[in-house]
């Protein structure tokens, strides 16, 4: 069998590991009442999110692959900016996402009415902030179970049989597809809109991709999962609060503000492909000079 | 780096697992009313109370398991005997920081997992009393551990008890002489814990000692390890007596 054939039975493999177990596991969590309230999502959710690891795992000892190239080294020597921008961008891409919220779907931008609602200074509520960002990194073993599925071993593998921007489509779209059960129980979107769930499983592919290229690069530079896991765990658990400086609880218009929010990551994402095609083309030519 | 931490997994085993072990039945003692009463009106409230001290009793016990991580290393020949390897000695006290951290965050994890497991079952839990007992308990072993590298265990347990005593004295003192209004009834102590589980009742200076202090510890864990690895070995005549 020769390497791509190889890659993609491996791609298969875990991709019919990670869906197998979660969906399966839902599936059964549904059947038995477990599902019926947030305490319910929330377990299937801390469970579910191991699951990519344990793909990977059993993908890795099926195959025989062993455990080469698992990106599990922390490898901080050199690289703490990326690990400091793991923490940043989810941040970043928020604070653009206010913007673009009171730009493009004039949503209401009154920092000030939002501390006042909750009670708190300007100063209390960015204390609010970095104190989320701590929990966050904290809990970032839980995050880590995704990422080792889908930046440390799905996406490698795709960039083998494909190239990148396919690879990021592909990968985006997988990870997307993967939330299923989640959306059909109301993630990000409840279950009142159109295209119930479809249109919910569709946008999250989008915000998928966005995220992965963003992952997907931090990965990269570092030869370690961590900062994905880091900017995972922020991006789900620390983001909220900056976003509800913008008010966009209007749950009628709850696809048009996903989609702004896609809009931003992709703006970051796109500085993050700016960066690597930069940087390769610079690996490039310092390589010819030194091959002349 | 890898190597050094499964060898300290090896060496504490049996540490390890005595301690799962104990951290699991403590764990249990969360929803031990809901498995015997089950859920009632007050399941809730209770629930949330003893997660508190089901949390602080996980780190705790943690927290004295985590210098027996050093004494493997403490026979003279050891000692020496690691300087041998390739692997630097910055590189040991690297490894026993970093599995000491791992602990921390494994424990934050397994608290936050029961804590669902809680909710699911009718119950509440406190995470973030968890989350401030790790970061305190990391606070704690960073002035530990410079003393636990210079002078051993054993005079490192010794400067431990009196930090202990000094903060047992200071409770005491507060006990006779502070104000001791919110645990006046059952309802203010719930009042007082309920507003450390939601950030929303929390005021701007509480807010903000909350946000700097996990970044503190992190920082004086910073600090600790670089003394540390400026200590190390240098107290290894003292290590046997």
């Amino acid at each position: 069998m020769n390497d791509k054939k190889l890659a993609v039975k491996r791609i298969l493999l875990f991709v019919l590991f990670s869906y197998g177990l979660y969906w399966i596991f839902a599936g059964l969590c549904d059947l038995f009442g477990i599902l019926q309230d947030e305490a319910g999502f929330q377990f299937v959710t801390f469970i579910a999110m191991f699951t990519p690891a344990i793909g990977s795992l059993l993908t890795r000892l099926v195959t025989k692959e062993g455990m080469a190239n698992s990106m599990l080294r922390l490898n901080l020597k050199g690289n703490g900016k990326y690990f400091l921008l793991a923490i940043a961008f989810p941040i970043i891409y928020t604070a653009i996402e206010d913007v673009l919220n009171a730009i493009i779907l004039g949503a209401k931008f009154d920092p000030n009415a939002v501390f006042e609602a909750v009670g708190v200074s300007a100063a209390g509520y960015t204390a609010a902030i970095f104190f989320n960002i701590a929990i966050s990194i904290a809990l970032f073993p839980v995050f880590l179970g995704e990422e080792l599925g889908w930046r440390g071993y799905l996406f490698p593998k795709l960039k083998t049989v494909m190239n990148r921007p396919a690879a990021y489509i592909v990968c985006g779209i997988i990870w997307g597809v993967w939330h299923t059960p989640a959306i059909i129980d109301g993630l990000n979107f409840g279950k009142d809109y159109m295209g119930y769930p479809y249109m919910g499983v569709l946008l999250m592919c989008l915000f998928c991709t966005g995220t992965g290229i963003i992952f997907a690069w931090l990965t990269e530079k570092t030869n370690s999962v961590y900062p994905a896991a880091f900017a995972h765990a922020v991006n789900n658990n620390a983001t909220g609060l900056i976003l509800a400086l913008s008010e966009t609880n209007d749950e009628s218009r709850v696809l048009q503000f996903f989609l702004v929010g896609t809009a931003a990551i992709f703006i970051v994402a796109a500085a993050c492909i700016a960066e690597s095609a930069v940087s390769e083309k610079r690996t490039a030519v310092s390589q010819k000079q030194a091959a002349d | 780096m890898a190597g050094l931490l499964y060898r300290d997994l090896v060496l504490n085993k049996k540490n390890l697992l005595i301690m799962a072990l104990g951290e699991i039945a403590i764990s249990f003692l969360m929803v031990a009313p809901i498995l015997f009463d089950g859920v009632t009106s007050e399941t809730e409230i209770i629930t949330s109370l003893l997660s508190v001290f089901v949390f602080i009793m996980l780190f705790l016990t943690l927290g004295v398991m985590t210098a027996s991580i050093f004494e493997a290393d403490e026979s003279k020949k050891w000692a020496y005997f690691i300087t041998s390897t390739p692997l630097t000695d910055v590189s040991q006290i690297k490894e026993k920081y970093l599995f000491t951290l791992l602990l921390y965050i494994a424990l934050f994890v397994w608290c936050y997992f029961f804590a669902v497991i809680s909710a699911v079952m009718g119950g509440s839990a406190n995470v973030l009393i968890a989350f401030l007992m790790m970061c305190i308990m990391i606070a704690a072993n960073a002035i530990e551990f410079p003393f636990l590298v210079r002078f051993g265990s054993k005079a490192g347990s010794h400067i431990k008890t009196a930090v202990m005593l000094l903060a047992m004295i200071i409770a005491f003192e507060y006990i006779f002489f502070g104000d001791l209004s919110i645990f006046g009834s059952p309802d203010k102590i719930f009042e007082f814990f309920e507003k450390f589980s939601d950030t929303s009742l929390m005021s701007d200076i509480t807010l903000t000692v909350l946000a700097v202090f996990p970044y503190f510890s992190a920082g004086l864990y910073f600090l600790s390890y670089k003394l540390s690895c400026k200590l190390y070995l240098k107290g290894a005549e003292e290590y046997e007596r």
